[in-house]
């Protein structure tokens, strides 16, 4: 029985993703969509936090917490007019809470994760995932392509926005499993063929090496530079095209940094000349209209502003779940 | 004792660009009258506006330095190249802080009402600085009642410039009087046109009650996007117009999360809509022109942001609507 029944104010409460009911993987069914917290940090070098990312991100996400009121009225996006009833965005959406990662044992975190996706997405259900640093993205895609080769798919496509490629091979310190190599690791396992494999953002100074891995794999990269140049949307729907291309779902990966550090400044590496915070929930819009199957939004660390005071990255970041996940909601059918 | 005037950012009483504190009985017509109103306690989730009307007095010695240090030559607007001269006749007063009630919100509304309506009704042009943006209420509501007093027929228009709506009937929890319903209790002003309401900056979800209401009403809701899109002086055009289509005057409400977090930490509230300092003060360069009769400027939260940037931008951002009255653009 609650222990107070009626409205809480935000500051109240135990924290889920903007007040969703608790989940757990077999409890997901067909349309949903589970937002699971990966606080896994290891092999972030510099400044240690984004380990407390999962936290930060349902801290935030509490100012939606009227998009979950089974109770309440019904909410609209001010620009677009979509509706959102809240009596389904309750139903559908769910927080199973964080995966219990071990940071002494990599092979255990690796299965726990890769496993976690293949279940979530093999119950037709679309998973969010909320980390940690960027390494986690690549037992998440393993997991991906697992369960779509299990329904008898083709493999997946990546969608990476982020500051860096994450093609580097061997870090003098944390050996081949390290953040910086992510996307190398994905090339490694035949995870992702290149040919599907798509940056949005990176800028500034690249490793020669990855950059010349890059152009050899043929992949596709867009700049801060080509997205002011010809649009967001523009970018956003040849990406999902070339990542989509001979394959049965999209996976994108968002690095906090991608967006330029004056927006937010919550990531290890502030950047110089990243993205606009609106051209990404604009990109967001196109990829949850997609056939993408599974997000993750990575780099956040919440330690960097002073005191935590800013907020500037957790409160956008729950903005991008919600953004991603209600045209999957709202959608007839989705796209595994 | 006279003061020194070339040390007057650190040292004395910080008032608002180190304007004479006064008492209400001292605002004299055209005065511009700075008043605070240190509330915080409807705010519903980060605490900490209270400190606001301190800490934007404070931001603003900065610049009251400059205004000393340029007394002779005047300041020059570098977008302009025009000289900025001291106004003849100006005249730029604080009035300290108005009565609060952090326990009980109808006397802490009646406080402020009570001191706005008094400013108002000696012919200054009051600028109340919050406190949460509940302090929008009681801000107009003294506005209207000394308008009323002179010109019973009068018809008030309102600017709402902020990322959220605040059109709520009631927020759960907190009832019918707090920050989120600010704009909704303007609207039962009984001079306030509520066709002539006018929001600019609204981002993401919002209510949809709240905006099938205000669309009922015949008001307008210009979104952030439109911002980007049809650029700020335009946006502040088309609402200076339709706010003031038909009415007398306007109200002009400003809610510093219409800036985007990442430029103007210093707010409960973070908004993500690449909204730039440098937008608001073009939107309050073009109000200015307007028939904008009395303003509020809320939601500073000076602990949020240690680097107190936001409130020395806050000064410059005032003075987007107040420089006009204050000084004169010479060629």
């Amino acid at each position: 029985m609650p222990i107070r029944k009626g409205p809480l104010v935000r500051t109240a409460g135990i924290l889920t993703f903007a007040r969703a009911p608790r989940g757990a993987i077999d409890g997901l069914e067909e349309g949903m969509v589970a937002v699971v917290g990966v606080p896994y940090e290891t092999s972030t070098p510099a400044k240690r936090g984004p380990l407390l990312a999962p936290r930060a991100y349902r801290e935030s996400s509490i100012y939606y917490q009227a998009h979950t009121n089974a109770g309440g009225g019904a909410l609209i996006e001010i620009d677009s007019r979509e509706r959102v009833d809240p009596k389904v965005v309750h139903a559908k959406l769910r927080d199973l809470g964080d995966l219990s990662v071990s940071h002494v044992d990599w092979t255990e975190t690796e299965r726990l994760l890769r496993d976690a996706c293949r279940r979530i997405v093999g119950r037709r259900a679309v998973p969010v995932f909320l980390g940690g640093d960027h390494f986690i993205s690549y037992p998440l895609v393993l997991g991906y392509r697992d369960a779509v080769l299990a329904a008898g798919g083709r493999g997946v496509g990546y969608i990476q926005l982020s500051s860096r490629l994450d093609l580097g091979d061997e870090d003098p310190v944390y050996g081949r499993v390290w953040r910086g190599a992510t996307v190398r690791r994905l090339l490694d396992a035949g995870a992702v063929r290149p040919e599907n494999l798509v940056w949005m953002g990176p800028n500034g100074y690249v490793r020669l090496e990855e950059w010349e891995l890059a152009r050899k794999l043929d992949a596709r990269l867009f700049t801060p530079d080509d997205v002011r140049r010809r649009g967001i949307e523009a970018v956003a729907a040849e990406a999902v095209e070339i990542a989509g291309r001979g394959c049965d779902g999209i996976y994108v990966s968002v690095d906090m940094d991608v967006v330029d550090g004056g927006y937010v400044a919550m990531t290890g590496v502030p950047q110089l000349d990243g993205m606009r915070n609106d051209e990404v929930w604009k990109a967001m819009d196109v990829f949850a209209r997609a056939p993408v199957g599974v997000l993750d939004l990575c780099g956040l660390n919440p330690l960097v502003e002073v005191m935590s005071l800013g907020k500037t990255g957790q409160r956008f970041g729950a903005h991008l779940v919600l953004r991603f996940a209600y045209p999957k909601i709202f959608a007839a059918g989705h796209s595994q | 004792m006279e003061r020194d005037e070339s040390a007057r950012s650190t040292p004395g009483a910080a008032t608002f660009l180190s304007a004479p504190l006064v008492d209400l009985d001292r605002v004299g017509p055209g005065t511009v009258v700075i008043s605070g109103a240190p509330h915080d306690s409807t705010h519903t989730s980060r605490f900490g506006t209270r400190m606001g009307p301190r800490g934007i007095r404070e931001g603003s010695l900065a610049f009251a330095q400059k205004l000393v240090n340029a007394a002779d030559d005047g300041l020059m607007e570098v977008a302009t190249g025009a000289r900025l001269r001291p106004r003849a006749g100006a005249r730029l007063v604080d009035v300290g802080d108005f009565n609060v009630y952090p326990s009980d919100v109808m006397k802490t509304t009646e406080g402020i009402a009570g001191g706005v309506y008094e400013v108002v009704r000696r012919g200054g042009f009051s600028v109340c600085l919050g406190g949460d943006h509940y302090v929008g209420y009681p801000s107009c509501l003294g506005y209207c009642r000394a308008v009323r007093e002179t010109r019973p027929k009068a018809r008030i228009g309102y600017i709402h410039i902020d990322g959220h709506l605040d059109f709520g009937d009631e927020v759960a929890a907190w009832g019918k009087y707090n920050h989120g319903t600010n704009a909704r209790r303007i609207s039962e002003i009984e001079i306030v046109s509520p066709a002539n309401m006018v929001w600019i900056g609204i981002q993401g979800w919002v209510s949809e009650e709240q905006i099938r209401t205000i669309e009922r009403n015949g008001a307008r809701v210009f979104t952030a996007l439109d911002v980007h899109a049809l650029g700020p002086a335009e946006v502040a055009r088309r609402a200076g117009e339709r706010a003031s289509a038909g009415c007398d005057y306007i109200y002009l409400s400003v809610d510093i999360d219409f800036i985007d977090t990442g430029f103007f930490p210093a707010t409960g509230s973070v908004v993500n809509d690449a909204i730039t300092p440098g937008m608001l003060l073009e939107i309050l360069r073009v109000l200015s022109r307007y028939p904008v009769g009395a303003m509020d400027f809320v939601e500073v939260s000076p602990r949020i942001d240690p680097t107190g940037r936001s409130m020395i931008m806050s000064t410059e951002l005032l003075l987007g609507m107040l420089g006009p009255k204050l000084f004169q653009l010479e060629p």
